[in-house]
């Protein structure tokens, strides 16, 4: 797409860039798709570890007292430290792998963000052919290719926020010691308050419009 | 018409309620089966719901999003509504079992009141080998009508008496729930079926059956 619309003063490529912007949105909504239920996949993953971390934060909580009573009348000090050692090894796996799926995640928003920034360049590339006024037609039913730049700014957007608030939990969830706020944390994980519903209608819509999805 | 056929009348009537209310039995417990996790998920939801209203989020490290309370609350209300709505479809199908079961028994009943003075009450009451009174099974069809619809009231009852503002309320409602089912005896239904099973079984041919009181 790039290498024809610099040739300058050609009706063809032209046309043939044009026909290339609607595939480039098509496809593009495709990536929305595929990468909305790979950021699923992870986020399920990522759950089932934090929720781990706290069963494993919980038990030992609930657990020490006894464990301490019960391991100081035996007076066998090294079995405390070897479980302790244990448990922290445990943990820290965990930790270590909640970290590599937030990775994962990170590098799911940036491609994200690069979908919004390539359709705004087919939203500029528009402009640079028609000017202010939109084209007469548009590519598929009733999307604009400003419309298309606007969701996918608006999904990049909550997901994006969503992946702060992860970091954040990611951060957090090993050490709170409040069953409130681990609790809080991992429904905020789960239920991602920051991607709203509307993102699955949006993204639905957008395979309907560019005719992934049969209307 | 002859007692005996009355009383053939009656019996095939009963069998064919003993037959219902074996397939809505069935009904009746995978129902219950699938409102178990539903339960759970929704008491689940209610800790979480909780949890976070215990919180003061502007003292945790989550103050940066200060949206965070209402969009998490809402989330959670959002799954609560609809795990509620799930309960719902099966608070129906118990219903739909409630009324097919009343409307057998109540057509039963009627077949025996059209035979009652033909039959009389001497055969009414008399047992044999093979079958239970008629007025044996007739309570027993009573018992498991006022079963179900006292189980699907209290459940209906339980539903409606939780809200979103009392979250102990979601919360005890899968003890709530259990303990309605062991209200009388859980086993009532299971143990007719068996005590009515060989009267299901040896009159599934009615010709062999009038022969065979012929023979009586």
């Amino acid at each position: 797409m790039a290498g024809t619309c610099k040739s300058p003063g050609s009706i063809t490529p032209r046309k043939a860039d044009l026909i290339n912007s609607a595939r480039k949105l098509k496809d593009n909504a495709a990536d929305w798709h595929n990468f909305m239920l790979k950021w699923e996949n992870i986020n399920d993953a990522g759950f089932s570890i934090a929720n781990r971390i706290v069963n494993i934060k919980l038990g030992t909580r609930i657990e020490s007292p006894d464990k301490l009573e019960t391991l100081e009348g035996d007076g066998n000090d090294s079995h405390r430290g070897n479980a302790h050692v244990q448990y922290n090894k445990e943990l820290e796996e965990c930790c270590t792998e909640l970290q590599d799926l937030l990775d994962k995640m990170a590098k799911l928003v940036l491609k994200m963000e690069r979908l919004s920034s390539t359709m705004k360049g087919i939203c500029e590339l528009e402009h640079y052919y028609h000017g202010e006024t939109e084209r007469e037609t548009p590519f598929f039913n009733t999307w604009t290719t400003k419309y298309f730049y606007e969701v996918s700014v608006q999904l990049s957007e909550m997901y994006r926020k969503e992946m702060q608030l992860k970091q954040l939990i990611a951060q957090e969830i090993a050490h709170t010691s409040d069953r409130n706020l681990m609790l809080m944390q991992l429904s905020a994980w789960l239920y991602q308050p920051y991607v709203e519903e509307k993102a699955k209608l949006l993204v639905e819509s957008m395979l309907l419009e560019t005719g992934h999805r049969p209307l | 018409m002859s007692q005996k056929q009355a009383l053939l009348d009656v019996h095939q009537a009963l069998q064919k309620s003993f037959q219902v209310v074996q397939q809505q039995e069935r009904v009746w417990a995978d129902t219950l089966a699938v409102c178990t996790p539903l339960l759970s998920s929704l008491s689940n939801l209610a800790e979480q719901l909780q949890a976070c209203k215990s919180l003061t989020f502007s003292n945790t490290a989550f103050r940066d999003f200060p949206d965070l309370e209402s969009r998490l609350k809402y989330k959670l209300n959002r799954a609560t509504g609809t795990v509620l709505e799930k309960l719902g479809e099966q608070m129906n199908v118990l219903r739909k079992v409630r009324d097919t079961t009343s409307n057998q028994v109540a057509a039963c009943f009627q077949t025996y009141e059209q035979h009652a003075d033909s039959i009389g009450l001497t055969l009414a009451v008399e047992r044999s080998a093979l079958s239970p009174s008629v007025a044996d099974m007739l309570e027993w069809l009573q018992d498991i009508e006022r079963l179900y619809r006292n189980q699907y009231l209290s459940r209906r009852l339980l539903l409606q008496s939780i809200s979103a503002e009392n979250l102990t309320d979601i919360h005890a409602l899968s003890q709530s729930w259990g303990r309605v089912s062991e209200q009388g005896d859980p086993d009532v239904v299971p143990d007719i079926l068996l005590k009515a099973s060989f009267f299901m079984e040896t009159r599934q041919d009615s010709k062999y059956c009038k022969d065979y009181e012929s023979e009586l």
